[in-house]
């Protein structure tokens, strides 16, 4: 009786031994299963970055590379858009390029006077590369206005035209080269331009008002841009038929009196007020124009 | 004698259990180790993804528009504004950012809610600005509290609020003040009054981490921190830079994360557009 009893506890006991054998392997199962579990985890969120990495870059390539097509979609006046969409799995990507693009026809751009405010379409005012133009430009000096804006020489400001808070002031314009400031320019005594042996234009540019109170004197090909208003005393040609351009991006081109023979283009957003009588007769000098503008990415 | 059987069948068992034993404690060592480790790498890599989220965002911003407003990277935790006065968050008692890491800022802009200003009016320390949408985007009222002035001058950061201008729909009164900017160098402030256009600001955000590992958002409106929010444990530090590539005009931010337990891991990020001035956007019109 007694060793029966003897051998139904060492059977129960190795029934214990299996049980905590069986109980340690699920343990152990357990912990690979988790650690299984986590490095799928792991290798998931890795591949998933790739992927959305990639997904996101190439979404937005395709909207640049989109951009360079003929016809977007116009969303109102001159602004288009690029669109691209792209999947990282989970989420849906969409992103737009914005542009503004050149609407001005062959017509516009061959004309001796373009008046922005006169065009059927105001976005047909043709793009002009400001940036090119005023590269390397000159800082001014802080400048102050009364209640009216008002140049030094009395001069009333087109209020929606374009004004610096700074102001170049010069007697002379430097010989041949090109001459551009971060402000307004006012030239306040008579100068020259003189193209010399150039085959491009000399541009004289300025981001705010450019005014001249004396006798501008030109020879060769000559570019004069304004920011706002451009307002010239007196425009004298020395030669014949002397190719002058005057832009001003938002306000109005003013030229009191021309003496000699020009070849007048004149572009401006507000309207030209020239000598009496006299009518621009055109030239082929153009700022730099752009077909499109970059204006960010959506 | 029975004593002594059992003796040896212990013996005999522990001896047979010993390589059994050992392998399941090699095994149960393995995988604790390995586990640990695995759930290291997990939140290791989860605030990276998370941090490079963010700092993507930041450059999504600097794609917003082609002007030339960079990130500004705050070394040392010293997070200043563009005039070089200490943001209020460097005296913060509760959440002041971990000065061996670095921080960053950036400004996404609404270009496509730009409006172009037709007049306006100067008040004893703030201006009314009547402007009309450039392009086909309309402001909702109460969107946006901060904005972006363009002048010949440059860019300017403006505070304040706009109202539909009574008997033209489309158009707005802003009435706007300039202020300090952690994203836009106004220079003297000189220009507030040749404002031509306002460009409605998206996201002003700095990312910074403070003194318990922990990154937070910081946003801005002027000099006013409007929100200060814990996004993510796990980061120790953050080195930062930028540097100009294809010629400059566009930039590459190298980013630098250590981890809470001392591990790094760097990756870099590019923008798409180049960078330019602002005179093309101000000068041609509509």
């Amino acid at each position: 009786m007694k060793a029966l009893n003897t051998f139904k506890s060492r059977m129960a006991d190795k029934g214990s031994v299996l049980l905590a054998v069986l109980l340690a392997a699920a343990f152990i199962a357990l912990l690979f299963l988790g650690t299984g579990h986590f490095a799928y985890l792991l290798v998931q969120m890795q591949a998933g970055r790739v992927h959305a990495l990639r997904a996101r870059v190439q979404a937005e390539n395709r909207v640049l590379y989109q951009a360079g097509d003929a016809d977007l979609p116009t969303t109102a006046g001159r602004l288009v858009y690029a669109a691209a969409e792209g999947s990282t799995g989970k989420h849906q990507l969409h992103r737009r390029l914005y542009l503004m693009q050149s609407m001005s026809d062959e017509k516009i751009l061959t004309a001796a006077l373009i008046v922005g405010s006169d065009l059927e379409e105001p976005a047909a005012f043709p793009i002009i590369d400001y940036e090119q133009l005023f590269m390397g430009a000159a800082n001014c000096d802080a400048a102050t206005f009364g209640s009216k804006f008002l140049t030094s020489s009395g001069f009333e400001l087109t209020p929606s035209a374009l004004r610096s808070s700074r102001k170049c002031v010069i007697t002379r314009l430097p010989g041949d080269d090109d001459y551009a400031v971060k402000g307004n320019l006012e030239i306040q005594a008579a100068a020259q331009i003189s193209a010399g042996g150039r085959s491009s234009a000399v541009v004289i540019a300025a981001l705010g008002y450019l005014e001249a109170f004396e006798a501008l004197t030109v020879s060769g090909k000559v570019m004069l841009v304004a920011g706002g208003d451009l307002h010239l005393k007196s425009l004298v040609s020395e030669g014949e038929a002397v190719e002058v351009t005057l832009v001003s991006s938002s306000g109005v081109v003013v030229v009191d009196q021309i003496l000699g023979v020009l070849a007048l283009r004149v572009i401006t957003w507000s309207g030209a007020y020239l000598p009496f009588g006299y009518v621009p007769s055109g030239n082929n000098l153009l700022p730099p124009l752009l077909k499109r503008e970059v204006l960010g990415m959506g | 004698m029975e004593r002594g059987a059992s003796a040896l069948e212990a013996l005999i068992g522990l001896v047979l259990a010993a390589p059994l034993m050992l392998m399941v404690g090699t095994g149960v060592h393995s995988a604790l180790v390995h586990y640990l480790r695995i759930r290291v790498e997990h939140q290791n890599q989860y605030a990276l993804i998370k941090t490079e989220g963010l700092l993507e965002k930041l450059m999504q911003g600097l794609d917003s528009h082609a002007f030339t407003l960079p990130l500004r990277i705050h070394k040392a935790g010293n997070i200043v504004m563009t005039n070089g006065e200490p943001n209020r968050v460097l005296s913060s008692k509760k959440n002041p950012p971990d000065l061996r890491s670095d921080a960053i800022t950036g400004i996404a802009l609404e270009i496509t809610a730009s409006y172009g200003v037709v007049r306006f009016e100067q008040q004893p320390w703030w201006y009314v600005f009547y402007a009309c949408p450039r392009f086909d985007r309309r402001l909702h009222p109460e969107e946006f509290k901060s904005f972006v002035g363009i002048s010949p001058d440059g860019p300017i950061e403006l505070r304040g609020t706009y109202l539909a201008h009574p008997g033209n729909a489309e158009c707005l009164d802003f009435e706007l003040a300039p202020v300090e900017s952690m994203s836009v160098v106004a220079g003297d402030l000189l220009g507030a009054e040749h404002i031509k256009d306002i460009i409605p600001v998206s996201r002003h955000h700095t990312f910074y981490v403070d003194q318990q590992q922990q990154l937070r958002l910081l946003s801005h409106r002027g000099a006013e921190n409007v929100e200060n929010q814990p996004l993510l444990r796990g980061v120790q530090s953050l080195k930062l830079s930028m540097e100009g590539v294809f010629g400059g005009s566009v930039s590459a931010l190298s980013a630098e994360v250590k981890f809470v337990d001392g591990r790094n891991e760097s990756f870099t990020l590019v923008h798409k557009l180049g960078q330019s001035s602002y005179y093309n956007f101000l000068m041609n019109r509509p």
